[in-house]
C-alpha cells in the first residue's frame, strides 16, 4: 500500500498519472539485474520504475513496516 | 492530403471546424486518426511513439472538418517537451471539439484526464478505446452511469479492430452541432484552473469508478504474463533479446540479399539492352550522363527497396509486439552507467530505421542532459539508407558468408560507438531524471497495418531517394565535367581538385579522390552514396556496372575504411536540422557533427595503419 509521495512535483504528477497515488495497492513483478529498474502493478497498468526513484515512494507492508526498494 | 506540423502552428481552415484527439500515451489515437481519415500517423506500442502535431480532413456526414493528432499526455501539466506540444496547441488554439480518447482497461487511472480537460470547460466527447482488451481483462462499464456522470457522451470502440468507428463519427457530428452556438474556444489559465481543482479530483474519479466500472478481482492477461517470465528473464531476458535481433537480422539478409541481387540484374539488363540501343543517336556525353548517371544511380538504389520493405516490416512487428518497453527494461541498468536510459536504447533502436523520428522521440524526456546525450548516440545507429551502401559494397567486395559477416560487424561497431560516445561525454550532460514507464500488454499487430507501414518507408525513401539522387548526379556530374574541356573525372575537373584537396586528410584512411566525393555528397544524405559512386565510376568504365569499376581501383581494406567513415559520419543534413531544433543550440549541433567526423576518421585511420601494418592490402 502505497502511503506517500515524497518526490518533486513534476514526478509526483507523473507517478499519480500512473496510478501510484497514496492509498493505492502496488505489487512488485519483478526485479531488474544489475539493480535495474522495478516491474510494478497497479490497479489495472504495469510499469517500471528505478529503485532510486522507488525509494521515494513510501510503501507500507500490511503490518505497516516500510517496504525498502 | 497530411501536414505535418511544428508545435508552432496549425492550418486553420475558415468554416471548418477543429477537432483534437487528446489521451495519454499509448492509447491508441494515432490507429484512430489513421482508420478515420486517409492520413498515415506512425502506430506502434510503445507509449510516447507522436510528439508533434499531425492533421488531416475528415469527412463526416458530408461536413469535412479538421482532425488533430497529438502527442499522448499523462497529465495537462506535465512537462516534457511532448506534453508542452499539447499544451501550447490547446492555448493557442480554438478547437470545436476534444476527443478525449481513454484505454478502457485502464479507466482507473485515465479517467483523470477526462476530469481535467471537463474542469477546462472544453467540448468533449470521451471514446473508451481498446473494448477488446478490456472485455479479455475482465473490466466492465456501464456506459449509461458513466457518460451521466460525467455529463459527456462516452462511447466504447476499437480503433484497431474498426469497431464502434461508425458509431463515433456519429457522436463527433452530433457532438459538433451541440457545440456550434458557441465559438470555438482556446484555454485561458490552464494551470490556475487545473491547479483550484486538483484537491477534488481523486474523490470526484473515486466515486464515478465506484458507479460505473467493475474491475476484475485478478489480473487476467495471461499471456502477457507468461511471456514476460521468459523476455524479462533476469538472466535470460537479455540473451534472448539479443538472439530475436541476430535472427530477425539474418532473415533480413536472407531474404533480402537474393531479391536485390536478382532486381540489381534485372535493371542492369534493362540498361544495357534496352536503353543503351535505344538512346543510340544521342551525343555521348548526354547518353553517358543519362545511362551511366541517372539509371544506374536510381537503378543501384531501388534494387534496395525490397530490403527496405523486409526491414519495415520486421520494425514494425516490433514496435507494435509491446518488446520495446521490455527492452527498455533490460537495458535500463546497463544505459544508466552511460549516463542515459532504457528508453535512449529504445531509440537508438528505432534510430536503425531512420535517424530523425528517434531524434525527435527524445521529446518524451524532460532533462535536457539526458536528452543531448541521447541526441549525440542517436546518429551512430545504422539507418537504412547506409545500410544499402553498405550492402552493396560487402556484395562487390566479398563472399555472401564474409559479407553477412562485416554487416554484422558493422552493426555491432555502431553500439561500440554509441557507448564508446556516452562513457566519454557523460559528465557534460549529467541528469536525474527519473524513469517510470509503462509496459503495455503484447499486443498482436495486424497484418495490414504492418504492411501499411512498411509500404509507407519504402514510398519515403523512394521519394527522397529519387530527388536526392538526382540531385546528387547532376551535380556530381558537372563536377566531373568542368572546367569545359577537362576529360570527364579527371584530376583537373572540378571533383578531381576537391579530391586532390583533401587528399592529406583522406589518404591516410585509404580514401582516394574519387571516393572523396562520394563522402562529401554523402554528408547530405547517404542515400547519394550509390547514385554518386556510379556517376563518378561509371563514366570510366566501359561496362559490368559499378561493382566491377570500384572492384578494379579500390581494395577490400580501402572499401572497408570507406565503409566504417561512411558509418559513423554525420549520417545526413536532415539529422543535422533536426538536432539544431530540437537541442536550440548551434554549439552543441557543430559539436556533434565535427565529434562525428573526428571519430569516423580516427576509427577507420586505425582500421587502415593496422591492415597496412598487417600487410593487406
Ligand atoms: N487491442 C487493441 N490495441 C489497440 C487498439 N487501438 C490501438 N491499439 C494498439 O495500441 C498501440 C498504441 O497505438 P497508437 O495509436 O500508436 O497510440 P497513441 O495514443 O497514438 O500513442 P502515443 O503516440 O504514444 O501517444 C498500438 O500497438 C496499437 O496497435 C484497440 O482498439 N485494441
Ligand atoms: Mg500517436
Amino acid at each position: 500500500m502505497v502511503s506517500a509521495l515524497e518526490v518533486a512535483p513534476g514526478l509526483r504528477h507523473r507517478l499519480e498519472a500512473l496510478g501510484i497515488k497514496p492509498g493505492q495497492q502496488v505489487r512488485v513483478l519483478r526485479r531488474g539485474w544489475w539493480s535495474g529498474p522495478i516491474h510494478l502493478r497497479v490497479g489495472m497498468t504495469e510499469l517500471m520504475l528505478r529503485r532510486v526513484d522507488a525509494a521515494h515512494v513510501v510503501v507500507l507492508e500490511g503490518d505497516g513496516s516500510r517496504v525498502h526498494p | 492530403m497530411t501536414h505535418c506540423l511544428d508545435s508552432a502552428g496549425l492550418v486553420q481552415v475558415p468554416g471548418q471546424a477543429t477537432v483534437a484527439v487528446v489521451g495519454m500515451p499509448n492509447t491508441g489515437k494515432s490507429t484512430l486518426f489513421t482508420q478515420l481519415t486517409s492520413a498515415h500517423a506512425h502506430i506502434g506500442n510503445w507509449p510516447g511513439l507522436t510528439v508533434d502535431l499531425m492533421q488531416a480532413e475528415l469527412t463526416l456526414e458530408g461536413r469535412s472538418v479538421q482532425l488533430v493528432d497529438l502527442p499522448g499526455i499523462y497529465d495537462l501539466r506535465g512537462h516534457s517537451e511532448d506534453e508542452a506540444v499539447v499544451r501550447r496547441f490547446l492555448e493557442s488554439t480554438p478547437v470545436d471539439l476534444v476527443v478525449i480518447i481513454l484505454n478502457a482497461s485502464q479507466i482507473d487511472r485515465q479517467l483523470r484526464l477526462a476530469l481535467q480537460v471537463q474542469q477546462l470547460g472544453l467540448p468533449a466527447l470521451v471514446l473508451l478505446n481498446m473494448a477488446d482488451e478490456a472485455r479479455r481483462f475482465g473490466v466492465g462499464i456501464d456506459l449509461e452511469a458513466l457518460s451521466g456522470r460525467l455529463k459527456l457522451p462516452v462511447l466504447l470502440i476499437s480503433a484497431k479492430y474498426r469497431q464502434g468507428l461508425g458509431q463515433a463519427r456519429h457522436a463527433i457530428t452530433k457532438a459538433l452541432l451541440a457545440a456550434a452556438s458557441g465559438p470555438a474556444t482556446s484555454v485561458q489559465d490552464l494551470e490556475a484552473n487545473l491547479a483550484a481543482a486538483d484537491a477534488d479530483l481523486d474523490a470526484a474519479m473515486a466515486s464515478i469508478l465506484q458507479a460505473a466500472v467493475t474491475f476484475p478481482a485478478q489480473w487476467r492477461d495471461a499471456l502477457t504474463r507468461r511471456l514476460d517470465r521468459w523476455l524479462l528473464h533476469p538472466l535470460l531476458g537479455l540473451p534472448i533479446f539479443f538472439v530475436v535481433m541476430a535472427l530477425m537480422f539474418q532473415a533480413i539478409y536472407a531474404l533480402g540479399v537474393p531479391l536485390q541481387e536478382a532486381l540489381g540484374a534485372l535493371i542492369d539488363g534493362f540498361s544495357l539492352h534496352v536503353l543503351t540501343p535505344a538512346l543510340a543517336s544521342w551525343p555521348p556525353f548526354l547518353r553517358a550522363f543519362v545511362v551511366d548517371g541517372l539509371v544506374l544511380g536510381i537503378g543501384t538504389v531501388s534494387a534496395f527497396l525490397p530490403v527496405i520493405f523486409l526491414f519495415f516490416l520486421a520494425m514494425g512487428v516490433v514496435e507494435d509486439s509491446g518488446y520495446l518497453s521490455r527492452a527498455a527494461f533490460l537495458m535500463d541498468a546497463f544505459m544508466e552507467r552511460l549516463g542515459l536510459d532504457g528508453r535512449s536504447f529504445v531509440l537508438s533502436l528505432m534510430g536503425f530505421g531512420c535517424n530523425v523520428p528517434a531524434i525527435l522521440g527524445t521529446r518524451v524526456m524532460r532533462s535536457s542532459g539526458l536528452r543531448l546525450l541521447s541526441m549525440l548516440i542517436i546518429p551512430f545507429s545504422l539507418c537504412s539508407a547506409r545500410l544499402n551502401v553498405f550492402l552493396f559494397m560487402a556484395s562487390v567486395f566479398f563472399t555472401p558468408r564474409q559479407g553477412a559477416l562485416v554487416i554484422f560487424g558493422l552493426y555491432l561497431l555502431s553500439f561500440a560507438a554509441a557507448i564508446f560516445t556516452a562513457l566519454l561525454f557523460k559528465g557534460r550532460f549529467a541528469s536525474e531524471e527519473a524513469l517510470v514507464l509503462e509496459l503495455p500488454p503484447y499486443r498482436l499487430p495486424t497484418v495490414p497495418q504492418v504492411l501499411r507501414r512498411a509500404w509507407a518507408e519504402v514510398r519515403h525513401f523512394w521519394f527522397w531517394a529519387r530527388r536526392f539522387i538526382v540531385f546528387g548526379v547532376v551535380s556530381i556530374w558537372l563536377l566531373n565535367n568542368l572546367p569545359f574541356g577537362v576529360a570527364p573525372a579527371s584530376a583537373q575537373s572540378l571533383s578531381g581538385q576537391l579530391g586532390e584537396l583533401l587528399q592529406p586528410l583522406l589518404a591516410p584512411i585509404g580514401i582516394n579522390p574519387r571516393l572523396t566525393v562520394a563522402l562529401v555528397f554523402g554528408f547530405i544524405a547517404k542515400e547519394i552514396v550509390l547514385g554518386g559512386l556510379a556517376v563518378i565510376y561509371g563514366q570510366t568504365a566501359s561496362s559490368g556496372g559499378l561493382g566491377h569499376a570500384l572492384a578494379s581501383e579500390v581494395s577490400w581494406v580501402q572499401a572497408v575504411s570507406f565503409m566504417l567513415f561512411t558509418l559513423l559520419y554525420t549520417p545526413c543534413l536532415s539529422t543535422v536540422a533536426v538536432i539544431r531544433t530540437e537541442s536550440k543550440r548551434l554549439g552543441f549541433t557543430v559539436f556533434s557533427v565535427l565529434w562525428s567526423l573526428i571519430l569516423a576518421w580516427l576509427v577507420s585511420f586505425c582500421f587502415y595503419q593496422a591492415a597496412w601494418l598487417f600487410g593487406w592490402r
